[in-house]
């Protein structure tokens, strides 16, 4: 069995949610009718100038600081020249020879233990329009043309799939702990391209192939897998493994060359002599970064979670705000079945969840009257189906709920239910005694659940003379 | 004297009103004897009637009111359209107003059309348009000089009070000085490039025309100043400079040169002595060592930024479009056929010069050479207030001339381009006319923002000359 290396690098491409464009006014909203949001500027007229977005240029500084790079006291833009339909001015402006940040690091959680991998250069530039392509005829929508665009490169450093899905996980996560993007990926505002070496263990050949057009984690995964698998082969049978740009193809599960790439293609990159360069704010520098996940993930281990536990309270960042507040009154082996088996089991998307119909106050005092036996367990796991399912507060719910009959209102029913049920009573006098469950589900279904199950089994076990 | 105040007055005097005083400058527009003109504006006339209206509630407001003004056709203006004296945007209609557009309006301007330029005012003679060259009023069968010839012809010619060019590297003022007229090159940044279609953003400004230097000022007050929508534009300072006469003035020791045609010599050494025995200013010659490289850095940086300017053109959205077999055809046979021979040159010198390897032989080292003229420039200013040169070193050439050798061409604006290279500002001014009756004219060179010292020592050549 032959020895590889394998090196994978990846580049990575984030929409920014900021209220307008990079370089112009126009609205950031791509669920706009097409071309509604543009102007002279971003569909590149004649005499037109960009006017940069600050609060573009503050994200991408808060980026780079909360993915621990460095970031140069003065920025500037380049030109990056190419012809394509999408790009109106024929360049793009983007920064080369200066990044916003440089040498950074993304945390990936593994186990207990938090690893570093490394982030070469965080790039601020403007996203190109987008091409439709119908019947063999390409249409553009230009709304897309000039959003804020971060490009964050790593150098080749992830030698398996499954770690770089581990470390993608962990910066898009971070990306959205910011507020800085959605990385909704089916809507591309989190878009990789990743790059692939294989080599004999040794040989310095770079063969590097590029593959396109992942917009989710297992395509990712599935193309690396994929590639790996091929790269290998055609090693061990002494073919030549093509320097290429390549795209996956999601139907047939395997990945094909989309163009050769027998030169470099040359940019023509210079400064953008229409925007001088620009200092960088220091409120932008000291500004105080929201708490990203790795910190929750170690407040959430010292509560007691395990890591499982921990990552999948992490994967909302409101939830896991939610779930430590709630952990300052109660441990978490008290609520972790009510927050990660009750009320997640009605959450469909957790990583867009951004609240629930009850705070955290909410939350807390449905906690102490379960804890008071106010509330019986299955009516408090009632009360969460209903207020997930119809969205409404569980402040409403324990009211309307647990309002407890009194014990002689309790007492008159399980009359009537030994009335009712003279078959069933004889069957328990006669030592079968586990269908008592049965009498005590048909008082709880006539006190219509407003009773604690417990203090109705006493009753009936004291006028069956039981026990 | 100003021929703005002169006209506003006749309205406030009742004498006429601004649709009365347009007739005459738009019939001589419309015959268009020198080829001036490229789009006129059919709707000048209804705007003057606004103003007329206007005249008749006694609401005379604004520093240009119901004053004709032209445009040089890479200036956008809104609902007009703007060729660039290029096939590729031939039919292309400005979707708005370009900055200075909004200013002059603002103020009353009448525009009264669009004025002949080189292609994207790229070259020195007007002869490179797509609508045809442009004729010198003093001598048809020569150059008006370019890039903008057009706006230059129109205010010798009286198609117009007052003109607005751009010089990237003389463009404004080669023309003001072959036709006679009064052009300035404002300091980088004092007016907004907004609205003007880029050819060298680094070095791009618009600039004003004029036959009389007051009106020159009172059209620079009005463009001038930041605007958001252009980065590279500053805010004016408010400076208010006591101008102590005689002032010391540098004469470039490369004026007299072998290069520079004999005439033009002549009248510049009696233009030095008048003004020294006036007791306007002392001189003494300087030399800049950068000088001989300006011409190369300047067709660098000028053509790779135009590369990358002109980019844009690729038949997808708007303008002249050919092919579309491919993708490629396409991109290949619109910017063939649409470009025009001297904008194809300096787009593939541009696109050479910006190619991976020679950026640093080419476009890093000629920036640092800019940097290097500025400086030269600054340790002059430390012994002068203003520097002094011919504008061309050639009196206006034929027709034809210059067009097959491209290095000649260049040539034409030796004296011009240093200025753009730094960033400084630079007025030419008419002065005089060779044996033949061609114009001859020189140019100030100041600090940055030192237009109203130009404005106030050219009212009092103006006076002594009994120029313009």
């Amino acid at each position: 069995m032959s020895e590889f290396d394998v090196k994978i690098g990846v580049e990575i491409h984030v929409q920014l949610k900021t209220k307008s464009k990079m370089f112009c006014s126009c609205k950031v909203d791509l669920k706009s009718e097409p071309n509604r949001n543009i102007c002279p500027i971003c569909t590149g007229q004649p005499g037109t100038l960009p006017t940069p977005n600050e609060k573009a240029v503050e994200y991408a500084v808060i980026v780079s600081r909360a993915l621990n790079s460095k970031i140069p006291d003065f920025l500037y833009f380049s030109r990056k020249n190419y012809f394509y339909p999408d790009l109106p001015k024929g360049y793009q402006i983007t920064q080369y020879g200066i990044s916003t940040g440089y040498n950074g690091s993304v945390p990936v959680i593994k186990d207990k233990e938090v690893i570093y991998f490394p982030i070469e250069r965080v790039n601020l530039e403007e996203e190109t329009a987008k091409s439709i392509y119908v019947d063999g005829k390409v249409f553009l929508d230009y709304n897309r043309c000039g959003i804020p665009l971060l490009e964050i490169v790593t150098p080749p450093v992830f030698d398996f799939p499954d770690i770089l899905i581990s470390f993608l996980k962990s910066l898009r996560r971070t990306l959205i702990y910011l507020g800085v993007s959605d990385c909704n990926m089916e809507e591309g505002e989190f878009r990789v391209d990743t790059n692939i070496s294989v080599n004999l263990k040794g040989a310095t050949l770079d063969s590097r192939v590029e593959i396109k057009n992942l917009n989710s984690f297992s395509a990712i995964k599935e193309s690396l897998e994929y590639e790996i698998r091929r790269q290998k082969e055609a090693i061990l049978n002494n073919a030549v493994v093509t320097r290429e740009t390549r795209l996956w193809d999601e139907v047939k599960k395997e990945t094909r060359a989309m163009r050769k790439k027998e030169f470099v293609e040359d940019y023509r990159y210079f400064p953008e002599p229409d925007l001088p360069p620009f200092e960088v704010k220091k409120e932008w520098l000291t500004k105080e970064l929201p708490l990203l996940p790795d910190y929750y993930f170690r407040e959430l281990i010292k509560k007691g979670a395990d890591s499982k536990e921990a990552e999948i309270i992490i994967s909302s960042p409101f939830l896991a705000d939610f779930t430590l507040k709630v952990l300052e009154k109660f441990s978490f082996q008290k609520v972790k079945g009510w927050i990660l088996t009750e009320i997640l089991q009605y959450v469909d998307d957790l990583e867009s969840l951004r609240e629930l119909p009850f705070s955290f106050t909410d939350f807390i005092l449905f906690l102490e009257n379960l804890e008071k036996g106010l509330i019986p367990r299955h009516i408090g796991q009632e009360i969460i189906r209903i207020s997930m399912t119809e969205k409404v507060n569980i402040s409403d719910l324990i009211k309307d709920k647990v309002e407890i009959k009194s014990a002689s209102e309790v007492d008159k029913v399980v009359e009537e239910v030994i009335r009712e049920n003279a078959s069933v009573v004889e069957k328990i006098r006669a030592g079968k005694v586990s269908a008592i469950s049965f009498l005590i589900g048909q008082t709880m279904s006539k006190l219509k659940g407003k009773a604690n199950p417990k203090e109705v089994k006493e009753i009936i076990e004291k006028k069956l003379n039981i026990k | 004297m100003s021929w703005v105040k002169k006209i506003i007055s006749s309205y406030k005097e009742g004498e006429k009103l601004p649709s009365e005083a347009l007739v005459d400058f738009f019939k001589r527009a419309k015959e268009n004897k020198f080829n001036s003109f490229i789009t006129l504006n059919d709707r000048v006339f209804d705007e003057a009637e606004i103003l007329d209206r206007k005249v008749k509630e006694g609401k005379i407001e604004g520093k240009l009111f119901g004053i004709p003004v032209s445009v040089k056709d890479n200036i956008l203006v809104k609902n007009l359209r703007v060729t660039c004296a290029s096939k590729i945007l031939e039919n292309y209609i400005a979707p708005y107003d370009a900055t200075v557009i909004e200013r002059i309006k603002k103020e009353g301007a009448l525009i009264i059309g669009k004025t002949n330029l080189d292609e994207f005012a790229m070259g020195s003679s007007n002869e490179y348009s797509y609508f045809g060259p442009a004729y010198n009023p003093y001598d048809t069968e020569r150059v008006p000089g370019g890039s903008s010839g057009g706006s230059a012809i129109s205010v010798a010619n009286s198609e117009a009070v007052l003109s607005l060019g751009s010089d990237t590297g003389g463009s404004v003022r080669l023309p003001a000085s072959f036709c006679n007229v009064y052009g300035l090159k404002p300091t980088y940044g004092a007016v907004s490039r907004y609205g003007l279609i880029a050819f060298a953003s680094s070095l791009d400004q618009i600039g004003p025309f004029s036959k009389y230097i007051e009106d020159l000022e009172i059209i620079f007050d009005v463009i001038k100043g930041k605007d958001e929508r252009d980065n590279t534009s500053v805010k004016y300072p408010d400076l208010k400079v006591e101008i102590k006469y005689p002032l010391k003035i540098g004469v470039l020791k490369d004026s007299f040169s072998d290069k520079v045609e004999d005439e033009i010599k002549e009248k510049l050494d009696e233009f030095i002595l008048v003004l020294e025995k006036e007791g306007i200013a002392k001189f003494s010659e300087f030399e800049m060592e950068s000088f001989e490289y300006a011409i190369a850095v300047y067709y660098i940086v000028a053509c790779a930024e135009a590369s990358s300017n002109l980019a844009r053109y690729d038949g997808v959205r708007y303008g002249f479009k050919k092919g579309g077999e491919s993708l490629l055809s396409m991109y290949e046979e619109t910017r063939t056929l649409g470009f025009g021979e001297e904008v194809k040159r300096r787009i593939l010198t541009g696109t050479f010069v910006l190619k991976s390897g020679y950026y640093e032989e080419y476009y890093l080292k000629a920036q640092k050479a800019r940097t290097k003229i500025l400086k030269e420039f600054m340790k002059n200013f430390e012994k002068f207030d203003l520097l002094l040169s011919p504008v061309s070193p050639t009196l206006p050439f034929k027709i034809g001339e210059k067009i097959n050798d491209p290095v000649t061409m260049y040539l034409s604006d030796i004296f011009t381009v240093p200025v753009n290279l730094a960033g400084l500002p630079a007025i030419a001014f008419p002065y005089s006319f060779s044996k033949n009756n061609l114009p001859i004219g020189f140019q100030f060179i100041g600090k940055f923002f030192d237009e109203y010292l130009f404005f106030s020592i050219l009212k009092k050549i103006e006076n002594l000359f009994n120029l313009g």
